[in-house]
């Protein structure tokens, strides 16, 4: 019991802090700040499965690729807040009715080779994107473009697709309905120009354009200039760049490291200069660093949540205990787990526990989505690891179900596959925890490799398995679109179905009026969560440290990690 | 006259000692066996004896460590996690609050069982495959001769990984994994020493004299193949746990099981902070390793038969 | 002409070994379950990721991509990485093999050097304490992990001592430039050298000691010295000789645990994720080279035994 309160306490003074948004410690820049001779930045990376930005991947890719690229906006944080600039445009428009953008690009952009940047590079990029032939997997972030899902899906033709050149600074995109994040999708890697003539010219030679760098040329603050596969890469500012004035650094090295003691001892002997920990048993190592002024540590909330899905396929039947397509039951499951425990036991109690599916830092127009909905689960907080309230609670729901038979004649089904130390001590906790809370048995199946786990799935041998997702821009609606009826993703996430969500989601989605949308996720929101439909568990921080003479660094939320095309280094 | 005191041998004195004729060639010094020799060598060997030391301490922990601590290994306990060595916990906790000294020696049985298995599969596999060879002869041993090699010819890590990932991250499949080629070594060792000794001198001679097959099989060809099988038992044992411990380190290996290797693994990515972790399994590791090699050597020494 | 009949049949039986390797290669991998486009596919449409199967040919049957498989080995193709866009085991093999040749070339020339010398003490000292402290320490040495002792060396020169780089490895000049960067990782992987071939060593000069020749030597009173330098060293080298060949083999395919310990762009890192990640032709080029590589080292090994043992004579391949 004691222990359980401190383990509160402790939660509680995290989430005080985490509800501040970013937290920065460490030392701020000083007035007097002399350029450091020498402007090279090192970084830590994970080489790029490849450098075409229409098939852009992961994280390290989004990184590089927004540096030596650009696209139509920028995104910069200052103290830690998100300020997107223009870039490849200078400014674009939208029609009243939110069907029709268009942009108007930037005349002094420039590639590296000394060819202009124009619209057809755009139109030729957004096309490509959804080519079907080439299965690129953030198409579905264009779908909404008229006549785009049906050409991507292989039933229409690329003429019917309505991406239209004006001149060559001007385009125009019409979508098949209003969308207010589209602006905010379009800010994204896979949306920068591509030079076709040079996409063309590789495939003739027999050259590998996708990853091959000297076959590419370079719109953004640096260029290319040598890469070891698999181990290292050099960045170069790129004079041509329309904004090189801004760019302060000369050079970037990016290195693979990976052992995570070596990343330490290389930020120690100062050989690297910003590295975000995977290993967070650093951040009490390096406190006092942080408190000499040697290191600068920001921990960031990450567009992410971790969750519990649960199966509600008409067709799963309520998964294997047959309850999970009982509200109550579900809301049951989702109460049982101390989300505090969690964050304490495997997050180094350095993520937030999450009461609701919409991580912090998300924003509808200028609010922060957070700062104004209350997380829907800690209206229940009291009841969370009561026994008694929630095994009345489940019981009930058993007897709705038509259940018949005690709790201990329950035995919920969890899964994964090829776990890890980790995972198994997770899949451990989370039976412990509901076999203290609701008095029914927790079966643990642990499947050898993914296919079978997926064939397994397939066939609704679950109750509810661990899941996440990362938020692919800045609107609640990347995370809440996910638990609408026939989602292409709702295979995965537990085939939640509600009329009522459903219609909350379709008018937050074409409604240009923000206010409106804030109140209608909210209301979704607190839906989803009090009917069970998923059970969220905690949303993951990133603890990022730099050198403290690295100033002007970006730590923007989606896209590159670090955005450091206006970082420089002091005199240190 | 000085007489000179000259002693007169007795009759029975001068007489001829009486001595079969076979006398001559009778040992008075006891026979040594070749295993007696054997075992005097290795005695007088102090690295052989400090092995067999460490690996009767070692034996004694893997089998009644755990009970010794008494301490939980199991249950996850988040009061006690990453406790550094103290009196109740000897080799501290892990990051889930268990007992690491438990836990150390649980992993180290397995990862010894899983080597004995292995082994075991292997000297049976390959005597029984040498033995075939080296009776059989003719075509039947050059096509198996043949097979052995192309089994041979595997990259053995590639073909560890492969077969890994077919049967699945579990103790059956790193069994398996490990033995598949593992075998060719002993098969290709037991037929050579069978077909030498089936041709040597002393063996035909003891056919000559009419010994009977099976006099033959236990008094000659098994005594002087068993030297080659414990042999290959000291050094397959190490190199089978090292290969359990690498694998687990590439995430290829068993992951929800204690072993040494699963242990190490756990203990890297703590090594800045709680280094007990990484150190109480690994130099585990390195003294059975070590022990199993030491004794080998001895043995080598003290089995061959070139230096008795 | 003997010597050339021999040869072809021994080729013979090396395509035929690889052929049944490649055939055997290929399908365990397609009885693993999953594939290399497993992971990219799991959050795409269903007929988008059918689209992506086809682009690499998965979606064939798999007798089929057998056949296409197995037609390409013969031309020395391949195919292209699934997982490392645009590369090819001979692009891998071209850019990152003199890596991990010149760190296993430096592995081994250190070890096997070091390894002779102590076994030569060992032998000449044999029963005292310098016998006993060489065997002791080269056990010691290979009872430890190579990743255990590349993180140790790491820590201490590099970390506190700061003595060598913690990590790198000469881009420029990649045979011969940047020795500082080499030492570490040298270092560590040189252990297991030293012990093979100081125990190889010593016992073959404990056998040759044991020989009448030897002792007809001695006997004629050459000193000890004599004895050891021009007749002992000279004719216990027949097992090194013949061992060399299988060393210098398997040091060019790299060292996983080093390679990332030091962030050296070698072959390591490949061999294991290709297997990981299901690259099937990655994996089949691997196999195919490094199973050819051994097949040709073992028959370069016989031919030595030979030339440098004039009592052994090639017969039919029978050894």
């Amino acid at each position: 019991m004691k222990r359980k309160n401190l383990v509160k306490k402790l939660g509680a003074a995290a989430l005080a802090l985490m509800l501040a948004g970013s937290t920065f410690t460490g030392a701020f820049a000083e007035e007097s700040e002399t350029l450091a001779a020498e402007q090279v930045l090192n970084l830590k990376f994970t080489d790029l499965s490849l450098l075409d930005v229409n098939d852009v991947r992961n994280a390290n890719e989004f990184q590089v690729l927004t540096e030596v690229q650009e696209g139509l906006f920028r995104t910069f944080t200052e103290d830690g807040v998100e300020v997107v600039e223009n870039a490849g445009c200078t400014s674009y428009e939208v029609s009243e009715d939110g069907l029709t953008y268009t942009f108007h690009l930037r005349e002094e952009s420039m590639w590296s080779d000394g060819v202009p940047v124009t619209a057809q590079h755009y139109v030729d990029s957004w096309l490509r994107l959804l080519n079907p032939d080439n299965a690129f997997s953030y198409a579905f972030l264009a779908t909404g473009i008229e006549g785009a899902e049906a050409y991507y899906n292989g039933e229409g033709s690329e003429e019917d697709v309505a991406i239209k050149l004006i001149d060559d600074l001007t385009f125009e995109v019409t979508l098949a309905a209003p969308d207010s994040s589209f602006i905010k999708k379009v800010a994204m890697v896979c949306f920068y120009p591509v030079r076709k003539d040079l996409i063309d010219a590789a495939e003739e030679a027999g050259g590998d354009w996708t990853n091959d760098y000297t076959l590419h040329v370079f719109n953004g603050p640096f260029y290319i200039s040598d890469r070891v596969r698999e181990n290292s890469m050099t960045l170069k500012k790129n004079e041509n760049y329309w904004d090189a004035d801004s760019v302060i650094l000369t050079q970037v090295n990016l290195q693979v490291v990976d052992e995570t003691s070596t990343q330490a001892q290389l930020m120690e002997s100062q050989q690297l200069d910003v590295l975000t920990l995977t290993d967070l048993e650093y951040v009490s190592m390096w406190e006092s660093k942080v408190e000499d002024g040697t290191f600068v540590h920001i921990s960031q909330d990450e567009p992410s949540v971790t969750y519990l899905v649960v199966d509600q396929h008409p067709a799963g039947e309520g998964g294997p205990s047959g309850l999970m397509l009982n509200e109550k039951c579900r809301l049951a499951l989702s109460l049982a787990f101390d989300r505090e425990e969690y964050a304490l036991m495997f997050e180094e109690g350095l993520s937030t526990p999450a009461y609701s599916l919409v991580p912090y830092s998300m924003t509808v127009g200028d609010t922060e989505f957070r700062s104004v909905a209350e997380e829907p689960l800690l209206a229940y907080q009291e009841h969370i690891g009561d026994s008694e309230y929630l095994q009345a609670l489940f019981k009930e729901g058993m007897e709705e179900a038509g259940f018949e038979g005690e709790l201990s004649d329950v035995t919920l089904t969890v899964f994964t596959y090829s776990p890890n130390t980790k995972t198994t001590n997770i899949l451990e906790w989370y039976k412990q925890q509901v076999e203290n809370a609701l008095g029914v048995n927790v079966n643990v199946e642990v499947y050898p490799d993914v296919s079978t786990w997926k064939t397994a799935r397939d066939e609704y041998k679950y109750d509810f398995y661990t899941m996440g997702w990362n938020g692919d821009f800045n609107d609640p609606i990347t995370f809440m679109e996910l638990f609408v009826t026939g989602n292409g993703y709702a295979k995965f996430m537990g085939g939640f179905s509600d009329e009522e969500y459903d219609s909350l989601i379709e008018q937050a989605r074409s409604s240009q009026d923000e206010a409106e949308r804030l109140e209608l996720f909210t209301q979704a929101e607190q839906l989803l969560l009090e009917k069970g439909g998923v059970i969220p568990l905690y949303f993951p921080q990133s603890q990022i440290y730099y050198q403290s003479y690295v100033k002007g660094l970006s730590l923007p939320l989606f896209g590159a990690e670090y955005e450091f095309s206006r970082a420089y280094i002091v005199e240190h | 006259m000085a007489t000179a005191k000259t002693r007169i041998l007795t009759p029975q004195e001068a007489a001829p000692v009486e001595r079969s004729r076979f006398d001559a060639e009778k040992i008075n010094r006891p026979t040594i066996t070749f295993w007696q020799g054997a075992w005097y060598k290795l005695r007088k060997n102090p690295i052989a004896i400090s092995a067999m030391i460490l690996l009767a301490i070692l034996l004694f922990f893997i089998l009644f460590g755990p009970a010794l601590s008494g301490e939980n290994y199991i249950d996850i306990d988040a009061k006690v996690k990453n406790l550094a060595p103290n009196s109740t916990y000897w080799f501290g906790t892990d990051t889930m609050g268990r007992d690491l000294f438990s836990r150390v020696w649980i992993g180290a049985r397995l990862s010894l069982i899983i080597a004995l298995v292995c082994s075991a599969i292997q000297l049976i596999v390959g005597c029984a495959y040498g033995g075939i060879m080296a009776y059989s002869g003719g075509i039947v041993d050059n096509v198996m001769m043949r097979i052995l090699e192309i089994v041979n010819s595997f990259p053995s890590l590639l073909i560890t990984l492969l077969v890994m990932m077919v049967v699945g991250k579990n103790v059956g499949g790193l069994l398996i994994a490990m033995c598949i080629t593992s075998w060719c070594g002993t098969a290709r060792q037991v037929r050579g020493q069978l077909m030498q000794l089936r041709e040597s001198e002393y063996v035909q001679a003891a056919q000559m004299i009419g010994a009977s097959p099976m006099r033959i099989i236990t008094k000659h060809l098994l005594p002087n193949t068993i030297s080659i099988l414990i042999l290959n038992l000291c050094s397959s044992i190490p190199s089978y746990i090292f290969t359990e411990a690498s694998l687990s380190f590439l995430g290829m290996g068993l992951s929800d099981v204690i072993s040494l290797g699963v242990l190490i693994s756990e203990g890297k990515s703590k090594m800045s902070f709680y280094p007990w972790q990484l150190l109480f399994p690994a130099v585990v590791l390195c003294l059975t390793v070590l022990a199993f090699n030491l004794l080998g050597d001895a043995l080598r020494d003290a089995l061959d038969p070139r230096t008795h | 002409m003997n010597m050339l009949k021999y040869t072809l049949k021994r080729l013979v039986v090396m395509i035929l070994t690889l052929f049944i390797i490649a055939t055997a290669t290929f399908f365990l991998l397609a009885a693993t379950p999953g594939d290399a486009l497993s992971a990219r596919v799991e959050k795409l449409p269903d007929n988008v990721a059918e689209r992506l199967y086809a682009k690499y040919g998965l979606d064939k049957p798999i007798m089929e991509r057998y056949v296409v498989t197995m037609k390409g080995l013969l031309k020395g193709d391949f195919g292209e990485s699934i997982i490392y866009q645009g590369q090819t085991v001979q692009s891998i093999i071209a850019e990152k093999g003199p890596i991990s040749a010149r760190l296993g070339i430096q592995q081994m020339l250190l070890g096997v050097t070091v390894g002779l010398l102590l076994g030569i003490l060992a032998a000449v000292k044999k029963g005292t304490i310098w016998d006993y402290l060489v065997v002791f320490l080269s056990i010691l040495l290979i009872s430890v992990p190579n990743l255990v002792f590349a993180l140790l060396l790491q820590a201490f020169f590099a970390g506190n001592l700061g003595w060598f780089p913690v990590i790198g490895w000469p881009s420029e000049n990649i045979w011969f430039g940047g020795w500082k960067y080499t030492v570490l990782p040298t270092l560590a992987g040189c252990f297991s050298y030293i012990a093979s071939y100081a125990r190889l060593l010593k016992a073959s000069m404990l056998d040759v000691m044991n020989q009448d020749y030897i002792l007809t030597a001695e006997s004629k009173g050459l000193s000890r010295k004599e004895v050891v330098l021009h007749h002992v060293i000279r004719n216990s080298f027949i097992p090194i000789v013949t061992q060399l060949p299988m060393s210098v083999a398997m040091c060019i395919t790299g060292s996983f645990f080093i390679e990332s310990v030091f962030s050296i762009p070698g072959l390591g890192l490949y061999y294991v994720n290709a297997v990981a990640a299901q690259d099937v032709p990655i994996v089949m080029g691997e196999t195919v080279i490094l199973a050819a590589l051994y097949i040709i080292v073992v028959f370069i090994t016989d031919i030595l035994y030979t030339v440098v043992d004039p009592r052994i004579r090639i017969s039919g391949g029978k050894r």
